[in-house]
């Protein structure tokens, strides 16, 4: 592992290894996955050093204006469950949800950058509102997202809005569970995806990190507990995802992909970390962003049970290359990114780290990925402390 | 003693002892419900005692009540046992029913409260319900957060225990009788803040309809589902409508399938065009002048510009209550909701503001009548100067700190089983 404070990849670089996939076998040399490096740092909390310091962690990274000057950026938000729901007192940001002064901060830099439409999206829970609305649930004021940059939008990815028909996302090598996703077309239609995810465990996939946010990236109407038979049902948004994606008691919707080989496990600690590696191969993430300032331990909600608590880690990360930075978020939180089923984080479930670089979406071998300002070392902690 | 001051039981048909009216020593009751078969010695020892012993109500479900009188109370014979539904909840499950909203379905009658309050204009609102199943398996919570719910939107629901109980109070069990007096304490406790629920409802929405014939089912229905979202509102009979009913509102959905008559279209066409929004049929908005169609779409309706205000016509009749609800809050903006409770999915609240303004009170009801896993919190968009928790749980009223936040202010509340009460100190404006 080297640590390289400014590494100034070029943007030839940074693209590469933000969107390729590589063919890879299925079960072949993980080792080839491409690598990308990660930037780390510390920021105490969402005050003023912010803005900043995720400014210096894209500099590392390559420079923001390469990548998305002219372009359309979608960012994909960690909103997970309920807005009403908190653990204890704690607002909902400073625990299982992306704060919004970290979105904000990532879209006044993309504006800045040139960013020509920015797009903030997310499906949010057993929910058909549109994204502002939701969000306000929350006690967020979304004027203050809208107001970042211009031609700012939001988006509830959960169903079509406006739009005729959902995009089509085939998964590399067939996939571990579906050869491909139906996704709203604010995936298709962007240049530049970006995932901001939460620093968290996560009861059926050991962590949830940027990959893991994509999840909630699936319609509710193809892939919700109430989603169509035979197509999407733009009422059908009420429910999570638990059915289909987690049990695999049924398909979704005909219209979309169906399930490679649907007599194989129903353990949702057996299909969950398959799904996020497939969706993590079939629509890339070109940005990777992990809000560890405030977050919980023990689940990726307050509806988990158990050792669950708030925590300040005070730390940021991002890269170009998913699998990596959630690998060196995984180290990050004290765990080995190499570890597999039987071993934490990944004690009852597999790895969806080891399952998306099978896709050949990334590397998770912590010597290939060089990493941009603090060290893995001075910053690491123990989230089950 | 005026029908107001009522403080009614529902006296045993068990308890023919008039010694046990002693029972009553000190509480609030001041009037019994007797049976017809009831001694006649208890009778006379009852109103001997200063106890009112008046015929029995005319009990009615809330659909036949005639609204039109003048005088005495409106007895509401059908309202429900106020819980958390366990309908559809499979036998022998850790579960509870859910209805469309996605939340925890509650049997709860705020919203019948509400509407009765609203159409019986003063009159006092009485209300009942049938004793559930089992009621011998009732216990505290369950009797507590019946008189809790009624006392907090404003209704008299007479003191009533199950039979097997009643007998267990009279043979002098002291667990069973120390629960009694917690009910008569309870009582008391909602008898001394009785204005809390006399004060107007904070509502940015009137929901307005004749809730009668063909408009009874999708009116209840839209009280029952808004109430359940926590919107809140003012139901108002389309014939009351008026620029004072209307007056600091933000919405109207007006929910009449007949077209609105012109005398109400004169009073809605100001308001509309003032910045107000308008939700209703295509009747109704052919009632009104100057719409101009918007860019904007929506898939259940067509929206247009009226002057400074909005008219969203739905694209075809009322046939989902909830969604209507649900539209309704959102066409609106949450952004309007004067408070946010967080981890509130088994209460349901109602907010009422003193006439001069200073003073909020967020009465809270507990369905799941047991402390929540997480701490209850409420958020405001509005200043506040100080906040206090009551509830009948404490011995004394308890300062919340205040949790100050650019643009909203928070406080966190105690554990609560039932009942509790957040009381903010407004801020004026300056």
């Amino acid at each position: 592992m080297r640590n390289h404070p400014c590494p100034g990849l070029s943007r030839r670089n940074f693209l590469a290894a933000a969107g390729a996939v590589s063919a890879v076998p299925l079960l072949g040399a993980p080792s080839s996955a491409p690598a990308a490096p990660v930037a780390i740092a510390r920021c105490p909390d969402y005050g003023a050093a912010l803005t900043p310091t995720l400014k210096t962690m894209m500099d590392q990274l390559g420079g923001l204006a390469k990548l998305v000057g002219g372009k359309t950026v979608t960012i994909k938000i960690n909103l997970t469950g309920s807005p009403n729901q908190r653990l204890g007192n704690i607002p909902a940001e400073h625990a299982q949800y992306t704060h919004p002064a970290v979105v904000g901060a990532v879209v006044r830099l993309m504006g800045e950058a040139g960013a020509r439409r920015i797009r903030i999206a997310e499906g949010c829970f057993s929910s058909s509102d549109p994204l502002p609305e939701f969000i306000m649930d929350a006690g967020w004021d979304p004027t203050h997202l809208l107001n970042a940059a211009s031609r700012v939008e939001m988006v509830n990815t959960n169903l079509l809005g406006s739009y005729k028909k959902y995009a089509r996302f085939v998964t590399p090598k067939g996939g571990h569970i579906f050869p491909g996703f139906d996704l709203h077309p604010a995936y298709e239609e962007c240049d530049v995806l970006v995932s901001i995810a939460k620093m968290k465990e996560h009861a059926t996939c050991g962590i949830t990190l940027a990959m893991k946010n994509m999840f909630g990236g699936t319609p509710l109407t193809i892939y919700g507990d109430n989603a169509g038979k035979d197509g999407p049902d733009e009422n059908g948004t009420q429910g999570g995802r638990g059915t289909i994606m987690h049990a695999g008691a049924r398909g979704p919707a005909k219209t979309a992909p169906q399930e490679n080989d649907p007599k194989s496990s129903r353990q949702d600690t057996y299909r969950m970390p398959r799904i996020v590696a497939d969706i993590a191969a079939a629509r890339p993430i070109q940005i990777a962003i992990i809000d560890g300032i405030y977050t919980m331990a023990g689940g990726e909600g307050p509806w988990n049970y158990g050792r669950l608590k708030p925590m300040r880690p005070g730390l940021l990360v991002a890269g170009a290359n998913a699998v990596c930075t959630d690998s060196v978020g995984a180290a990050l939180m004290g765990f080995d990114p190499m570890a597999d089923r039987g071993t934490a984080p990944f004690e009852r479930c597999d790895s969806s780290l080891r399952l998306a670089e099978e896709l050949g979406v990334g590397t998770r071998d912590l010597s290939r990925i060089e990493i941009a300002g603090l060290s893995i070392k001075d910053a690491a902690f123990r989230i089950r402390a | 003693m005026p029908v107001a001051d009522l403080v009614p039981i529902e006296w045993p048909s068990e308890w023919q002892d008039p010694a046990l009216l002693q029972l009553l020593a000190g509480s609030p009751v001041n009037c019994l419900l007797l049976a017809k078969d009831v001694p006649a010695g208890l009778r006379a020892a009852a109103e001997a005692g200063g106890l009112a012993c008046p015929p029995p109500p005319a009990w009615k479900s809330w659909k036949e009540i005639d609204w039109s009188a003048k005088a005495g109370p409106v007895c509401i014979g059908d309202g429900v046992w106020p819980e958390l539904s366990m309908k559809g909840a499979d036998a022998g499950q850790d579960s509870t029913g859910s209805g469309p909203t996605g939340a925890p379905w509650l049997d709860a009658n705020g919203w019948l409260i509400r509407l009765a309050r609203a159409r019986a204009a003063g009159r006092p609102v009485w209300l009942r319900s049938d004793p559930p199943d089992k009621s011998e398996n009732l216990n505290t919570e369950n009797y507590l957060l019946a008189q809790s719910e009624a006392a907090a939107f404003g209704a008299v629901r007479p003191l009533w225990i199950a039979p097997a109980h009643a007998r267990q109070v009279a043979a002098g069990n002291p667990a069973v009788q120390a629960q009694f007096k917690r009910l008569l304490a309870n009582l008391a406790w909602h008898q001394q803040r009785r204005e809390w629920s006399q004060w107007p409802v904070l509502a940015r929405l009137v929901i307005a309809s004749d809730f009668a014939g063909p408009n009874e089912y999708t009116a209840s229905e839209t009280l029952l589902l808004a109430a359940r979202r926590n919107l809140s509102f003012q139901p108002v009979e389309t014939a009351r409508l008026s620029a004072a009913t209307l007056h600091g509102r933000r919405a109207l959905l007006y929910l009449d399938t007949q077209r609105m008559p012109a005398a109400t279209a004169a009073v809605v066409q100001p308001f509309v065009e003032s910045g107000g929004l308008l939700l209703c049929l295509k009747a109704s908005a052919g009632a009104l002048k100057g719409l101009r169609p918007l860019a904007e779409t929506h898939p259940r309706f067509a929206l247009h510009a009226c002057g400074k205000g909005r008219v969203a016509v739905c694209s075809g009749e009322w046939d989902d209550p909830y969604m209507l609800a649900l539209d309704t809050h959102l066409l609106m903006s949450r952004r309007y909701d004067a408070v946010r409770l967080f981890n509130s999915g088994s209460l349901s609240y109602i907010h009422t503001a003193s006439p001069d303004g200073k003073r909020w009170i967020v009465q809270m009801l507990n369905y799941a009548r047991r402390g929540a896993a997480h701490q209850v919190s409420l958020q405001t968009w509005q200043k506040v100067q100080a906040a206090r928790f009551h509830s009948p749980e404490l011995p004394q009223p308890q300062s919340l700190e205040l949790h100050r936040e650019p643009g909203q202010q928070e406080v966190y509340l105690p554990t609560f089983k039932v009942y509790g009460a957040v009381e903010l100190e407004i801020t004026p404006h300056a």
